[in-house]
Parts: structure tokens; sequence; C-alpha cells
């Protein structure tokens, strides 16, 4: 078939797994928790799943990973959006990702095992003042010195900094770009106040990192690779987010009697509940063919960028729609549907801004 | 034609906003207000007296109820003011709005001297007592009771979503005094105090914090037959005056025109990076849409306005200047996030240390414009409702 959407029997045993562990362990309290009293007193649950394999599913054998793919890690991270799920999943499984594979500048196998495990935290510091994806923003400078290396960096936005004992951040390298590992004694970590859940800092670094710090160098590319993974993470991270509110929204419509009817039954809300089904069901058909693309080697940035643009703006009109069905009780911090918003939000944010990602279609269209 | 305020109106404009501006405390987070704390609560209730003296609060009332009996272009210059600075009067608007006009309306004597002066003093706070948790969009199947006995009534029942209710002097409550009744033909309403034995308020939290929504129980609260304000049994119509009353009074896309106008400010700033977001083209056209929009949202309001100027009364043009406000709104914050970033994303919280570009000038205007946009298509009348209400009186369609 030269269109098959069916996944394997391995994927569809992973993701059956998957959707099992995260509804046993990850509840809508965990983001309660981790708004009123910080992301340190989630991870208990963090470290459980990284024990069974959830930190380390796409990095290699030898460093205990899972060896899977992309389209794995969206399945998951499906699973963990459809929960508000505040757990590094996706930038630590994108970073660790990264880490496995520079198979030319290997990191001491003991700390890639220890990632992979999720014992240690990794997460992704990328973006700088100018708040742009593009690798060409970079400022962080990388440079050799006397076989160490010593970083310069200023890293906005960096999630999950708060709890990351490592960052893997993007620098400037000679004449091209780097991948460094930073360990967090090493930075300075200034937390911001910002909607997400996702302990957000300012990662300062000034520092010298022995040779096998360096994770990867070489051309764009080496950066592109890692945000593609994160990218395709985050929209399945969306999508499934989504789709949770779409569900609790049209499990409500078929509940909630009003003026002697299922409020399903008006035609205002049933459309509205189409046009989520719409953007959902979209939103991860193009995921998962971007996810698949990068896994097979494919050229892949044009539609990393395309999930990006569709589940961006898709993702918050289906959270639109779910609050309109809900009135006013989908607004109350014990609903839910406040909690899918609010991450839903912020991934948004991360995808970038829907016209930049429409740019790189147009620039693959050859406009 | 006119498409223009002339000197005098202009005038009055700019000392309304200079007075606001002056007396504004710090802590007043720009565009969205700050309702959350009890210091501005009470800040709110300073600066109604405050107007009150300077003769601006009601000064669209008649003479005889302490009001100025100026005109209505005049009192929506002053609610543009008051929206673009984050609605500084707090919960008075809506006794200002329609709780006020329907005591003069329907009240006894009694009921006016009692309220009226207060309402125009700037020292009391009602909150709205009409939503119950079956009772939404569908509000005559309201089930709280007030049953008469002898000359009083008994409430017993629930009301969610009050605003302010945590801190207000009176309910403005509808209940049902015949239950044997058609739904809407055995409503009353009723001028509660808050203090009466049997009131239980339970504040909800909301995605904008603790204190604006609130769940209050009714348990064999007692009030006296004085306390109904209008017809036995026919509070529906004094509540429906209400609502339509509580739609058009509110300003919204003043706000919106003051947070359009500090995207536009931000965008010609250069970034840390040298960058300038005015340069590009899709920003350039997104800021343009929504000034349009903000222009459109304007006209159809200001239409609503010289209708009733001219002693007409809006109907379908009601809602469809209501559905252009609180889309505006949505848009404008969805546009300003999406614009920004991660920065916009930062909450109200001066100074915070990460904040690399210096935009946290901003004190989470867009975060907290977003927030407060959810429950604008919501709140006071769902647009699936004016929608209904549109197709129906606007265009003929039959009620579904
Ligand atoms: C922040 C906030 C403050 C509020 N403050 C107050 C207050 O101070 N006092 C007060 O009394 N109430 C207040 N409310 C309540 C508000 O008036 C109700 O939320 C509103 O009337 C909708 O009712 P509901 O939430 O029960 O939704 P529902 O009535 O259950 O409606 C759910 C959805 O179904 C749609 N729907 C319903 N009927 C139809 C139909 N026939 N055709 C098509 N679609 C339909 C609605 O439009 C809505 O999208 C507040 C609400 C909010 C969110």
């Amino acid at each position: 078939m030269p269109y098959d959407f069916r996944l394997s029997e391995e994927q569809l045993l992973f993701q059956r797994e998957a959707t099992r562990v995260i509804s046993e362990m990850v509840s809508f309290d965990m983001a309660r928790t981790a708004e009123d009293h910080g992301l340190a007193h989630v991870m208990d649950r963090w470290r459980r799943l990284g024990d069974l394999g959830y930190a380390g599913i796409c990095a290699a054998e030898q460093h205990c990973g899972g060896e899977l793919g992309l389209v794995e890690l969206t399945l998951l991270a499906e699973q963990a959006g459809a929960r508000a799920a505040p757990l590094p999943l996706v930038w630590h499984n994108a970073a660790v990702r990264s880490i496995s594979r520079a198979a030319d500048r290997p990191v001491r196998p003991e700390l890639a095992a220890e990632l992979a495990s999720g014992r240690q935290i990794v997460t992704v510091a990328h973006l700088e003042a100018g708040d742009t994806a593009d690798p060409r923003s970079i400022e962080a400078e990388l440079a050799e010195q006397g076989g160490q290396f010593r970083l310069i960096a200023r890293k906005t936005f960096v999630p999950f900094a708060t709890i990351a004992q490592y960052f893997l951040a993007t620098a400037r390298f000679g004449d091209g770009y780097a991948l460094a590992l930073v360990p967090s004694e090493s930075a300075t970590v200034s937390p911001y106040r910002s909607t997400g859940r996702d302990g957000r800092a300012m990662v300062a670094v000034d520092a010298t990192l022995s040779q096998d710090m360096l994770v990867a160098s070489g051309d764009a590319s080496i950066v592109e690779d890692l945000l593609g993974a994160v990218q395709v993470g985050l929209c399945g991270y969306a999508t499934g987010a989504s789709r949770a509110a779409m569900d609790m929204a049209v499990a409500y419509a078929k509940d909630r009697i009003i003026f002697g009817r299922a409020l399903g039954s008006f035609q205002a809300v049933a459309h509205r509940a189409a046009d989520m089904l719409y953007d959902v069901e979209g939103g991860q058909l193009l995921t998962l063919e971007a996810a698949w693309r990068i896994d097979s080697g494919r050229p892949a940035g044009d539609y990393v960028a395309g999930a990006c643009a569709y589940v961006g703006a898709g993702s918050q009109r289906v959270l639109a729609h779910a609050h309109q069905i809900h009135g006013a009780i989908g607004f109350t911090f014990e609903h839910n549907l406040s909690l899918l918003s609010t991450v839903v939000k912020a991934t948004a944010a991360d995808l970038g801004r829907e016209d930049v990602n429409q740019e790189k279609v147009a620039v693959a269209l050859g406009i | 034609m006119e498409f223009e305020f002339n000197d005098e109106e202009a005038a009055y404009r700019r000392e309304v906003r200079e007075f606001v501006r002056d007396n504004l405390p710090a802590e007043w987070s720009g565009h969205m207000g700050f309702l959350q704390s009890d210091e501005s609560f009470e800040f709110t209730r300073r600066f109604c007296q405050a107007l009150a003296e300077k003769g601006w609060l009601t000064m669209a009332w008649p003479k005889e109820y302490g009001g100025a009996e100026a005109g209505y272009w005049k009192q929506t210059i002053f609610r543009e003011e008051m929206w673009a600075q984050g609605e500084p009067r707090g919960p008075q608007y809506m006794s200002l709005n329609y709780i006020g006009p329907s005591i003069m309306e329907y009240g006894t004597p009694e009921q006016k001297a009692a309220f009226l002066p207060r309402i125009a003093g700037g020292t009391i706070v009602f909150c709205q007592g009409f939503s119950e948790p079956d009772a939404g969009t569908d509000l005559a199947s309201l089930k709280t009771a007030a049953l008469r006995q002898g000359d009083e009534y008994v409430i017993n029942g629930e009301k969610i979503w009050t605003s302010y209710a945590h801190k207000a002097d009176y309910c403005y409550l509808l209940a049902r005094s015949d239950p044997e009744a058609p739904k809407h033909k055995g409503i009353s309403l009723f001028l509660v105090p808050m203090d009466t034995p049997g009131i239980t308020v339970r504040p909800i939290r909301s995605m904008s914090g603790w204190g604006d929504i609130n769940n209050v129980f009714f348990d064999d609260v007692h009030v006296p037959v004085g306390a109904r304000l209008g017809p036995e049994h026919g509070g529906w119509y004094v509540a429906t005056g209400s609502l339509n009353n509580e739609r058009i009074g509110v300003a919204r896309w003043a706000r919106a025109k003051a947070l359009i106008d500090t995207l536009v400010e931000l965008v010609d700033k250069p970034l840390p990076n040298g960058r300038r977001l005015a340069d590009e083209p899709r920003v350039r056209q997104k800021l343009a849409d929504l000034e349009i929009s903000f222009r459109a949202a304007r006209l159809m309001n200001y239409r609503v306005v010289s209708q009733i100027e001219e002693g007409l009364q809006p109907s379908w043009e009601a809602s469809l200047a209501r559905l252009h406000s609180v889309l505006l709104d949505q848009k404008v914050a969805a546009v300003g996030l999406e614009i920004l970033g991660h920065y916009g994303l930062m909450r109200h919280e001066a100074g915070q240390d990460g904040d690399a570009a210096g935009i946290s000038g901003l004190d989470g205007a867009f975060e907290g414009a977003w927030r407060g946009a959810i429950p604008a298509t919501i709140a006071a009348g769902t647009i699936e409702i004016q929608k209904n209400l549109i197709a129906n009186r606007g265009l003929g369609l039959p009620r579904s």
C-alpha cells in the first residue's frame, strides 16, 4: 500500500502499553500539584516512568534505550498531553535521542545510560532573547580551549530547567554549530513566572566543559534534527491534549440537559464538535507523517513546520470550542479542561508563530 | 453623517483619562485591573466614591436620583476610559449599568430611598445571583425557591458563578416564588443583604485565580416582603430588562484597543537581537487585522448607542455589537500571545529575573487578557444565544 496508516504490531503494543502506564501513573492532579507546589513535587512519577523505559525510548540499546523512533515518541506524548502531564517526556527523550546518536563523539556510556533511564534529567536549551527556533539566531558560543571547551550562553525559556540536571545547549562552534551538554551546577538558572507548569527558566552559562560534553558538531542540521524531534513530540502532546478536551466536551454535550434536551442535539453545539474532530484528526496525521519522515531519514523540515503550523492553531481552536461547550464550568480550576487549556496555550508558543512555520512550507514549494 | 467626537467630547475624554491615570495605585495592572487582592477591591470602592464626588459616577442618571442627565455619548466615553484601564470601578459597573436603573423603574419609594443614593455615592456593592448549576443559558429553569410565608419570603437553594459574592453587600437575586406556575411566570427578583443568616459563600478557583466567581448557598434565608423588587412572580421580566442593559454597557472594545496600541509599540522596538517585528509583513498584517476588527466592533457598538440616544430600542443590533466585542477580545489576546511567543506567557509579576528582553514591563498583560477573554463568550449570555437572537430577530429565521 502506498499509504498505510496502520501502526505496526510493535507500535500498537507500545501504544497500548504507554496508554495503560500513563493512565495509571499520571493523573490531572499532578498538574494541580505542579501549579501550586512546583514541579519537584511530581518527580516521583517521572522516576517510575524512567524505570519503565519511557525516558530513553529513542536511545540506543547500549545506552539502555528503547531504540524506537519519533513515531513512538509522538504516541507517548499524546498520552501525556491527554492528562496535561507536567513531565519533561518530550524534551528529555528528544535530547537523549541526540546524545545517544552522537556516534562520532560518544558521551560517557554511564552518563548516557543515566540519562536514558531518567535518573538524571536532561532538557533542551535552545531559545535566546530573540525567541525564535531558527538556528541562525543562535548567539551562544562554544570554543575549544586547550583540549576543553568554553561555552558562553544565555538561553531563555528553557523548559523544565528548574528540575533538570543537564542542559543540552545549542551553540555556534567555529563556522558551524554544536550541541553541548551542560551540568546544571555550571549554569545560573533564573525561573520565570509563566503559564504552563513546565519549569521555564533563563539559563546563563559561562563554563568550561570537558571534551566528552561536546555531543555533536556540524552544520545547522544537527540543531534542526534535535528541534525536529522536540517539535513532533510537542505536536503529539498538543494533539493528545486537544483530543482529550474534545472527548470531554462531547461527553458533556451528551450528558447536559438544557431546555429539556441534550446539549449536543443543538446544531450549534454539534457543529463545534465536528470542527474539533476536523482539527484533531488533521493534526494527528500531519504529526505522524512528519515523525515518520524523520524516522525514515527523509527530508522533513517543511513537514515538521507544517505540522507545527496546523497543530499550533488547530489545538487552540479545539480548546476554544471545548470551553464554549462547557460554559462556565470549564473555566474552573477544578475542571480538567482548564488544565488542558493551559498546556495547549503554552505548547503553542513552542510550536512557534503560524506564519513563520507557513513560510518554511512556502520555501519548500519553491516560491 | 458624522464619524468623530467633537472638541468638547474629546476634552472630556482627556479629562477622564488623566483623572484615572492620576488615581490608579501602582499595583493596578494596566489593562486587566487586579481585582484579586483585598486591597485592590477596597481601592475600587474608594475610586467609585471619588468618581461620585466628581459627579461622574451616575452622570447619566436623572437629577432626582443624584445624576446629571448627561447624554449617552458622554457616558460611553466614560465607560471606554474605565474599561481601557482595567475597570477601576470594580463590581460597581453592575449597579451603575443595570441594577440602579431597574430599581428606578420597579422600586418602591422605600427601595429607591434605600439604594439609589448609596449606588450614586459609590458605597454599595451588588452581586448578581442568577445562574445555578442546572440553569445557565436556560435561566428560566432555575430552582432556588423563595416561598412566601406571611410578610416574609424564605429562600432555599444554590447559586453558582456569582461574581464578587464574597465581597458584595447585596445580592440581586432571581428565585422561584411560584413552583406551580409556568417556568417564566413563577420567578421573582429580590434585593438580599449578603449578611442575612443562612447565606454561605464558597469561592470557586478559576483560571483567573480565586475570588472572581463563587458558589452561594441559601439555607432558610428569611427576607421581608419589602426585599422583593418589582411585581410578585414578575421577576423574569425585570431581570431580562437588566440583562439587555448588562450586554450593551461594557466597553470591551476600548480595552482591546489599548492592548492593540501596546502591541504596536512593542513590535516597533528592536529586540535584543536587533530584529524589529514590525518589519515582518505577516506581523504587520495581523496587527492591521486587529485594528480593522476593533474599528468594526466600535462602530457596531456606537450604532447601538446612537439608537438609544434617539430613543429607539436596539434589538439584534445589540447582540451583533456584543458578538463583535467579545470575539475581538479573544482575537487580540490570541494574536498578542502568538506574536509575543514565550514573552507573552509571562505572568503579572514585575521584574522577573529571566526577562532578557525587558518585556516584563508588559506586566502579564496578554497572558491575563487571554485568560480573561475565555469567559467573554460565555458570561452574560453566550455567543450561541446571541447568534440565535440575531438569526431570529435580525434575519427572520424561525426559532430553533
Ligand atoms: C467568569 C464568569 C462570571 C460569571 N458571573 C456571573 C454572575 O455574576 N452572576 C450570574 O448569575 N452568572 C454569572 N455567570 C454565569 C453565566 O451567566 C453562565 O455561565 C452562562 O449563562 C452560561 O451558562 P452555563 O455556564 O451553565 O452553560 P450552559 O447553559 O450549560 O451552556 C453550555 C453551552 O451550550 C450552549 N447552548 C446552550 N443552549 C443552546 C442552544 N439552545 N443552542 C445552541 N447552543 C446552546 C451555550 O451557548 C454554551 O456554549 C458567570 C460566568 C462566568 C464564566
